[in-house]
Formats: structure tokens, sequence, C-alpha cells
């Protein structure tokens, strides 16, 4: 009798411990504890509720069925779009994960994704404050409608701000009113009787206002407008359906005396772009803007007197996150430098599309 | 049926359960796993990632196992039927009545129908054997459902044994395949050509796949591309093969074990660079499924050092090279499985640039 219940697999006693065969199919951390409070710190500002992200990742029901992939989007620096490699350049408002985020993050992706008591989770920080009342606030002319049938959309818009004198701006930021679709946005400074030059500020999903450094800002000249071009995309969660948005952005005004930032293009073509510096400057940020998926971009400066000094280097980086890194001190560079911008691709036709880096300086 | 090497482990089995129940309560380990996936594991209660029902609790033990026979033994040995090293296997554990077939329970006691003393009952699980059972290479599959086994056993042949996720076998002749002995990269198109590929073929039982290939010198390398499901890609798995394979001397694989951090910055990054020595030795072996145990120690020695950052001569670098050597790790545990070379080299690309970092930062020799 006994043989019908044990035969096939047999028996079993004392084991010095559960062992994996093969590899770790259990993990110490669990989501409340460990897992959670990573993810409302780096990812929550746009994987939550209505936020630009498909799924949210601020609830275990939510969450545990991403595990594979968050695991491969974490290992592949996919996610989060922080793609500036931190040995060439330290840059304010990292996204980047630490060592032991990635691990405790992979190891509870692969190890069964355990809940553990809502209880564990630390109370969550007081949300940053903004900037404070702005001075303006400058609302779409127009809703945008993003069609039923489409899933992306670029829209640009010009939006009047009526000034009778020159102004700066020291902040800005933006509100999409529809933060599901807004994925970016970049800002163009339009003087009267003029076309928009290159774009002085960015905001991707997720980010806070665009604060300039002390006593630095952008000039806005007398009768000047704003043009904006916004990055609509939809996720999954709204397709086919019709999504009208009107976001606004807010204008922050410097007092005193100011800086005035420029923004100066690097064009790179077939891999390399050099700017000549034809005066001293104070780099204050860097705007990579490459159109299409690229294995690295390099920025550096190269001194008068020969030596070369790196800005930034990306690795991955994708059109979809066109991100303003903002130094974490200015650099200052004195005229006759020249930058150089070198990227890396194994495919030769992503390297001959017009990538650019967007450098902002003050004037010193 | 296959009792007669059952019956011996009967009479000590009978003993066990009685005298050693405390004993195995204190060394066995409770779970939560899906009841339909058992794959599913977790430390503490939720949902099944794959259905959403509730995990329910499982005790879960390591055994000792025949790569043929199906035993399972308290202590490492060699089979009494065959005389194979035995290798660790976890497997889930329940008490049933042996009247009532129905009675199940993750405690021992007594039946609540018959009173009779409940006996231990095991069954595989999945992913807990990944053991070869022919003396082969084991490998899985990248739909993470298929195993399978490469062995070298005479010259001149190339066989595949293709297994479940509990590590059963499967028919051969439900695959093909084909094996690559030789190939070329055109940096034109950036694809590779094959040069020389023999068809894999299934045995006339079924029991596994074949290739003649050419007779060779030892150590032989070859690429197994098989095709799981029709229509679906061929996967591709290297195989590295220093000696004709000998299916009665299976080795136990080697386990993570605890680790030991130094105290000392210093020492944590020697240990860390002794561990990619490890990691390079089983490359060039081609012991590919061992790779994860020197890497993912080399990653925790990683994860000890991140606290001395602040000390570190050039932390942004340091601190770079750290979360690195963390998701080169993770990268090469996953291709190691898989049994890739082409996204292992990838992974150790990062993992090594990480070392070289951390290596110079301390003053270790690499």
């Amino acid at each position: 009798m006994k043989l019908l219940v044990v035969a096939g697999a047999l028996f079993l006693a004392a084991a010095p411990s559960f062992l994996e065969a093969h590899k770790p199919t259990k993990t110490r951390f669990t989501y409340h504890r460990d897992v959670l409070p990573i993810f409302e710190r780096r990812c929550g500002s746009c994987h939550r509720e209505g936020g630009v992200a498909p799924m949210s990742l601020l609830g275990y029901k939510e969450t545990f069925p991403w595990a594979v992939s968050i695991k491969n989007q974490v290992l592949s620096l996919s996610m989060p779009p922080w793609f500036a490699d931190e040995r060439y350049g330290s840059f304010r408002h990292s996204s980047s994960l630490t060592a032991s985020e990635v691990d405790t993050i992979v190891d509870w992706c692969l190890g069964g994704t355990p809940e553990g008591e809502p209880g564990d989770a630390p109370p969550r920080g007081p949300i940053e404050s903004g900037e404070g009342e702005p001075n303006m606030v400058l609302e779409l002319p127009e809703g945008f409608l993003l069609a039923a049938s489409r899933g992306e959309a670029i829209h640009e818009a010009r939006l009047d701000t009526g000034l009778g004198r020159e102004r700066f701006l020291r902040a800005v930021a933006f509100h999409p009113e529809r933060p599901n679709v807004v994925r970016s946005v970049l800002l163009f400074v339009v003087p009267k009787d003029a076309e928009p030059g290159a774009p002085v500020a960015s905001w991707i999903a997720g980010e806070g206002a665009v604060v300039w450094a002390q006593g630095r800002g952008v000039r806005l000249p007398a009768g000047a407008s704003l043009q904006v071009r916004i990055h609509y995309k939809k996720t999954w969660l709204d397709e086919g359906r019709e999504i009208r948005d009107r976001s606004s952005v807010a204008l922050y005004f410097s007092k005193g005396k100011t800086k005035s930032i420029e923004s100066l293009v690097v064009e790179a073509r077939d891999g390399e772009g050099v700017y000549p510096l034809s005066r001293d400057v104070e780099m204050l940020s860097l705007l990579p803007r490459v159109e299409a998926p690229l294995d690295t971009l390099l920025a550096e400066a190269i001194l008068p007197d020969g030596t070369t000094r790196p800005l930034i280097r990306l690795r991955g980086p994708v059109p979809e996150w066109p991100r303003t890194y903002r130094l974490e001190e200015p650099i200052r560079l004195p005229k006759g430098s020249r930058l150089r911008v070198t990227l890396a691709s194994p495919d030769e036709g992503s390297l001959r599309a017009a990538h650019t880096l967007v450098v902002n300086v003050a004037r010193n | 049926m296959d009792m007669w090497f059952v019956w011996p482990a009967l009479a000590w089995l009978d003993a066990a359960v009685v005298s050693e129940a405390g004993q195995i309560q204190a060394a066995e380990e409770l779970i939560w796993t899906c009841p339909v996936h058992r794959e599913e594991t977790s430390t503490a209660e939720g949902l099944c990632v794959q259905c959403g029902r509730p995990l329910v609790r499982a005790r879960v033990t390591l055994v000792w196992s025949c790569p043929l026979h199906a035993l399972a033994e308290a202590e490492p040995g060699k089979c009494r039927v065959c005389g194979r090293d035995l290798y660790p296997v976890s497997q889930e554990v329940s008490f049933v009545c042996p009247m009532h077939p129905e009675v199940r329970e993750l405690e021992p006691g007594s039946c609540p129908i018959c009173r009779m003393a409940l006996v231990s009952s095991t069954s595989a699980r999945p992913h807990q054997d990944h053991n070869p059972k022919h003396g082969g290479i084991f490998f899985m599959a990248p739909d993470a459902w298929h195993h399978l086994e490469g062995t070298y056993p005479e010259d001149g042949y190339f066989r595949v044994q293709v297994y479940d996720n509990f590590s059963q076998p499967l028919s051969a002749k439900a695959f093909k395949g084909r094996v690559v002995l030789k190939e070329a990269f055109d940096p034109v198109s950036r694809e590779t050509r094959e040069l020389l590929a023999y068809p894999l073929l299934p045995s006339r039982d079924g029991s596994h796949l074949e290739a003649r290939v050419p007779n060779g010198s030892l150590p032989l390398e070859l690429a197994a591309k098989i095709q799981f499901e029709k229509d679906g890609p061929f996967e591709r798995f290297d195989f590295v093969f220093a000696s004709l394979s000998n299916a009665s001397a299976t080795d136990p694989p080697s386990a993570l074990v605890d680790l030991v951090v130094p105290e000392d910055p210093e020492a944590v990054a020697a240990a860390i660079v002794e561990r990619d020595r490890r990691v390079q030795e089983l490359l060039a072996k081609g012991a590919f499924n061992e790779i994860y145990i020197p890497a993912l120690e080399a990653k925790d020695l990683a994860l000890a050092l991140e606290a001395h950052l602040s000390s570190a001569a050039d932390p942004a670098s340091l601190g770079w090279a750290l979360k690195e050597l963390v998701r080169a790790a993770w990268l090469l545990d996953d291709s190691g499985d898989l049994g890739n070379r082409e996204k292992l080299a990838l992974a150790y690309e990062r993992f090594e640039e990480a070392i070289v970092l951390i290596a110079s930062s301390y003053g270790v020799a690499r």
C-alpha cells in the first residue's frame, strides 16, 4: 500500500537547507518594504495611475504582472530613461538607479515578487513644492485633439506673452492637462517678427519645473512669444480613444540682475560634429536631441591648449526622451575652445540622421 | 513499473518519517506557490504572476537524486540502483494518508478520516532540476519551458535530449534542429553565415535528436539550433565538450553558498577580481550554466562596496562600476542559463569593464 503512495519520486528527510538547484527562485525583498520605496523615488512620477506610463508601479497588484518586463528594462538601461554615464560628468536630478536599487528590483522580479506587509512601506515623503506663484500662465491657445485613430502626434503652438518690456525667465513649469499622453515638450523663445531658433528648455514626463541656476535666465524680449513643441503619445490604455489636451506653461520671472542664457547648437552628421566657441562661456546644461537610437553620444570640450574635457556621455539614447541634463557645477570654457560631439552606432543610417546637441550657456 | 528500485529506499523511509519528523520540519522551508503554476514561488503571500490565483503554502526540501533514477535521498552519495553520483534538487513535500489520497497536509500528523499516521510524499518542482541526466551540458530555452541537454557520447555523434520545465524527457520527434560546426561573420551584411552544418534527426525511439559530425579532436565546439514550435525561431545553444560525455560520471553541480564578505574594501575588491577570474575560466571552458555562481557572488561583493563609495578616490566612477557590475552579473546569470555564447559575451564585456574599474580603484592587480 505504501508503495503506491511513494512510488515514483521518493523521499526526503532532514536536509541542510532549501537549495536552488539551478538559480535562486526566491528573494529576501518584499514589494512594500523594499521595492515600492524605490519605485516611488525613481519611477512613480510617470508610473502612477493617470501617468504617462502604461502601468502604475505604485500598487502591488498593478506591478507584479510586469516583473519580467521591469527586470529587462532595468538591466538594459532602458528605464529609467536617464542615459548619462556618471563617469563623464555629474548632473542634477539624476533618476539613475544605484547598484543596490538595481539589485533589489531585479532580485525581487526574479525571486517570486513577494508582496510583504503593506504596513512595512515607509511613510511617503511630502510632495516636492513647486516654485511658488508663477508670474504668468500661458495656456495652449486651442486644445489639441489627439484623434481616436492616432497613437502619436507632434503639436506646435505659439503662446503670446504680451510682454511690453524685456524679462528674464528664472524658471518654467509645464503643466500637462492630460499627463497620460504628454511625453515631452520643447520650448522656444520667438522674438517679435522672427522665427524660433534652438530650444531654450525641454521637459519630459515626470520632471519637475525647469529652474535655471541662480542669477541666470532666459531672455524674453518685449513682444516675444513662446513656441511649444509637444510630443503626444498614447499608451495601449488609451488606444482608440479621442483625447483633447490643453496644457499650460507657467513662467517665473527673475528679479534683479540676470545673465542671459543662450543656446548653442552642435550639429552632428555622420557621427561627428564640432562647434568653435567665439567667446568665453559658462556652460549650464546640455540637451542632446538624437533623431535615431544610438549606442553612445559623447560630447567633449577641446580647450585652446589641446586638452580634452568630457562634458557628457550618453549610453543608448533614444529620440523619445529629449532630456536636458543640468550640470551640477557650471563649466567655464574660454574662447577658442571647440565643442565636439561623437556618436557611435552599428547602424550607419542612424548615424546619418540630423542629431544635435543643444548647449545652454550663460554669457560671461 | 519501476518499483524494484523504489523498494530499497522504503525500509529507510519508514524509520525516517517517524523518528525524524521533528527534524524534517526544522530543516525544510515553507514557501508560497501557485496551485497551478508551481514554478511561481514566493516567500510571502500574494497572487500568481501568470494567472492571478492566490498563492498557497507549500513545503520545499532539498533531496539528493540520481540523474537517471527517480530517487530522493537525504544525503549525498551514490545511486543505490546504478551507482551514479547523486545531485541536489528541490522538491515539494506534503504529508499524505496512505489510505485517503485526498488528504494532503503541510505538516506531519494523522489522517483526519482514519487517524493513520501521515507519510511524506515529494513531488518534483519546475526549474529545480537543471542537472544533466546523461553526463552532458544542460540549458534552458528562451521560452523557459523547454530544456535540453547536449551530449557528445562517442566520437562522431552529437545528441540532444529535450525536457520540459520539470526536467521530464520529451519526445525528440516533436523538434527540428541542426548542428553548426563552422560559421563566418560577414561584416557587410552583419550576418553570420553557416559554413558547415549537419541535421539533427530524431532517433528511432524518439529519445533524442542526433547528428553525425566528423570525427574531430577535443575540445569540440558547436552550436545546436533547435526549433521548439512549428514556425518558431531556431534557438541557439553553444556547447563546448572538453571530453566525451560520460553518463556514469556526473559531478554534483556547484551551487551558491553563503558568501563571506571581507570587512576591508581592498579585500572585497580582491575577492571580486577572484570571482572574475572564475567567470573567465568558466567562459573559456564553455561551462556556461555555472557562470551564475561567481557572477552573482561578485555582485554581492560589489554591493558591499557601496557603503565605501564616499571614501573612494573617484566615487562617480566607482559608483558607475558597481551598478554596471550588478546589471552585468544578472545578465550573465540569464544568458548562462540559456547557453547563448553571444549574449554571454555581451554581458561579459560590461562585467569586465566594471571589474577593471573596481580593481584599479583599489589598486588590485587583475
